[in-house]
């Protein structure tokens, strides 16, 4: 029987058949009639057949920003500043939830998640601290620091190109993906409490304060919403509780993500329907402050020689990373480890996150400069999962 | 039944795994080996500063950064005052000799006049604000307030109280502060204060541990001043503050050592003063 909403009819859709082969490919193909056969061969492969977020949104804030035509000028996007912290806040909470709600069921995925993520961030934040000794690129930031900050970017994943139920190894990617943000997440809380703050306060503090934050704002949460008279309230609570989680971590220059993480992982693990009242309310505004933070990011972007001049060795070195990191862990969940890298190569918005969010406490250059990496790489990935994954996938089938 | 493709050949992998390592690997030696235009290694920051926060900060780093936030919040509220000895038939003089003196008239800068003598006589002192145009200075016997530094603007003297080597200036048109807005009304001591007192460019601070301040009797005030010790070497004409930056009193010499003029002290006398001098004016 069919699951339901799977369709077995794209796993049927592209690629020659016998008498495709008999009469051969049509050819020269325009590039819409490459972009059509690419999308058709990435469904037939189980990949979704859509262009990612990433590849629209990304260009669409460099044009926007002020750098092109200038829609998004400085001063809309310092204020909008705020709203990308409560976004990470929410991003959080998405991952916090999807924690609490599957780590008792899957913690070899969750220990191989992590495995995979710290490789890849030890990989990619090694070579970044050597490539900058070594060509003297000024980072304006501590070496260390903006290492680490760009590794965590580069670690996650998002396996948006799989199909949860077109084959085995797609859903253990997906769960891994799901997975491999919790431990970026907890060292970027690390990092935060290492850089030097602007903020009173000692690193132990600081390192504690996202997880006090969350454990507040999951209370406050918990108590107001199922206590909630009419749907509109409700929303508003949850939104409240939202922007109280970002706020606090904007005032306490600690990392929203570890605050939302923690305040949803609490409204899982509470009794009641916490989580669920969240899920819901947050499916309203999840994708709109995903396109928002995309477009910010875009639009926040500034090219740089300095930033073309990391791009090179942080597109290798996450891809090394990367399949090292599936190489150690596709033993522990027993998929392939061509397949389990192929799908984790789209780093996906949480890595847009992170970029964001340490550039808002790294120095204004280096800030620039990570984000306008992380932001021209995750566009570079996405096309490249979605014009050479799959044939790299499809490589290892015959 | 699904395969996850492990039944598939593990070479493949390995070779896969070691040739994307590989190209990596030797990629980032070959870009490594060309120079960031420009670049130069002294402005690539060591890696000690994220580790800086894991560091046990020192009390009087802490200290230090409270005081600093004390005269940012205290500032507005201190004009400074540059005095230099009164000759006689000068108007601060006159007053000295009498208990009061109201509406003493504009004195000008020091400058012409002044001989390298009075320029070593010349103390600088800090004045609280305490009406929007009025601010509160300690002036010794034998002085006068001559000039604010930075400022080009005679001084004018709206009253001197002799008795208490106090006089109320005009601060002119200059933006600040009400230094007793806030008041602290009383000090029970045993507490560091943050002590106010005057450079050529500006009020500073520093730090002081204030001990026992018990309440005295000065028979030239009519409320009890707070004792600081005969051995005190707080400078007369110092403005104490609160390190939460509110206004503790000024200090001024009694006959039992050094001691705080309190805040109801320093109303009663401005309020006594300022009416003396709106009643001369009359």
């Amino acid at each position: 029987m069919t699951p339901p909403g799977r369709d077995l009819r794209r796993r049927e859709l592209g690629g020659p058949d016998p008498l495709d082969k008999r009469l051969g490919l049509p050819r020269p193909p325009s590039p819409l009639t490459w972009l059509l056969s690419l999308l058709r061969t990435r469904s037939a492969l189980g990949f979704a057949p859509s262009l990612t977020p990433a590849v629209i949104f990304l260009p669409l804030g460099m044009l926007l920003g002020p750098h092109a035509i200038g829609v998004l000028s400085p001063r809309l996007l310092e204020r909008l500043d705020s709203v990308v912290t409560v976004a990470l806040a929410v991003l959080g909470v998405v991952v916090g939830a999807a924690l609490a709600r599957e780590v008792r069921a899957a913690t070899r995925l969750f220990f191989a998640a992590s495995a995979e993520s710290l490789i890849t961030t030890g990989v990619v934040a090694g070579a970044t601290a050597y490539f900058v000794f070594a060509t003297g690129l000024p980072v304006h930031a501590p070496l260390a620091a903006f290492s680490l900050a760009l590794g965590l970017c580069a670690s996650t994943s998002s396996a948006t190109s799989a199909d949860p139920d077109s084959e085995p190894a797609a859903a253990v990617a997906t769960r891994v993906a799901d997975f491999d943000d919790v431990v970026p997440i907890l060292v970027g809380v690390l990092a935060f409490a290492l850089l030097p703050s602007k903020v009173e306060g000692s690193a132990i503090g600081l390192a504690f304060a996202p997880i006090l934050l969350g454990l507040t704002t999951g209370a406050i949460g918990w108590l107001l919403f199922e206590r909630a008279e009419s749907g509109p309230e409700r929303v508003v609570f949850v939104l409240g509780t939202l922007a109280l989680a970002g706020g606090s971590a904007a005032y306490l220059h600690v990392s929203p993500l570890g605050v939302g993480l923690v305040a949803g992982f609490t409204w899982t693990v509470a009794p009641g329907r916490a989580d669920r009242i969240v899920a819901d309310d947050l499916h309203r505004v999840q994708h709109p402050l995903v396109v928002l933070l995309l477009v910010t990011a875009g639009a926040l972007a500034v090219p740089s020689i300095a930033a073309v001049w990391l791009l090179g060795p942080y597109l290798l070195c996450r891809v090394a990373g990367k399949v090292v990191g599936a190489w150690a862990s596709a033993r522990i969940v027993e998929v392939s480890p061509a397949d389990l890298a192929s799908y984790l190569m789209s780093p996906g918005v949480l890595g847009i996150a992170f970029a964001l969010n340490f550039r808002q406490t790294l120095p204004e250059p280096a800030g620039e400069m990570l984000l306008a990496t992380v932001a021209i790489g995750t566009a570079a990935f996405e096309l490249f999962a979605l014009a050479v994954v799959p044939n790299w996938r499809r490589g290892a089938r015959t | 039944m699904a395969s996850n493709g492990l039944d598939e050949p593990s070479g493949r992998e390995t070779r896969l795994l070691v040739l994307v390592v590989a190209v990596a690997f030797a990629v980032l030696l070959l870009l490594a080996r060309f120079r960031f235009p420009g670049s130069d290694l002294s402005a690539v920051s060591s890696s000690a500063a994220p580790l800086s926060g894991l560091a046990a900060r020192a009390t009087f780093d802490d200290m230090a950064e409270t005081l600093g936030n004390v005269l940012a919040r205290v500032s507005p509220m201190v004009v400074v005052v540059q005095l230099e000895p009164a000759t006689a038939g000068e108007p601060a003089a006159r007053a000295a000799r009498g208990r009061r003196a109201g509406g003493a008239g504009a004195v000008t800068p020091a400058g012409a006049g002044a001989t390298p003598s009075s320029n070593a006589a010349m103390r600088l002192v800090p004045a609280l604000r305490v009406r929007p145009n009025l601010a509160l200075v300690y002036l010794p016997a034998g002085m006068r307030p001559v000039s604010v530094p930075g400022l080009d603007l005679p001084i004018e003297l709206v009253a001197a109280d002799a008795e208490h080597s106090m006089a109320l200036i005009r601060t002119g048109g200059l933006p600040g502060a009400d230094g007793m807005a806030t008041p602290l009304r009383t000090f029970g001591g045993f507490a560091y204060v943050a002590l106010i007192d005057a450079t050529p460019t500006g009020p500073t601070a520093q730090p002081i541990f204030i001990g026992r301040a018990d309440p005295v009797i000065e028979r030239h005030w009519p409320q009890a001043l707070t004792a600081l010790g005969a051995n005190s070497n707080i400078p007369a004409g110092s403005l104490l503050f609160s390190m939460a930056g509110r206004f503790i009193g000024m200090v001024t010499t009694s006959d039992l050592g050094n001691a705080i003029v309190p805040v109801p002290a320093i109303e009663a006398l401005v309020t006594q003063m300022a009416g003396g001098a709106r009643g001369a004016e009359q």
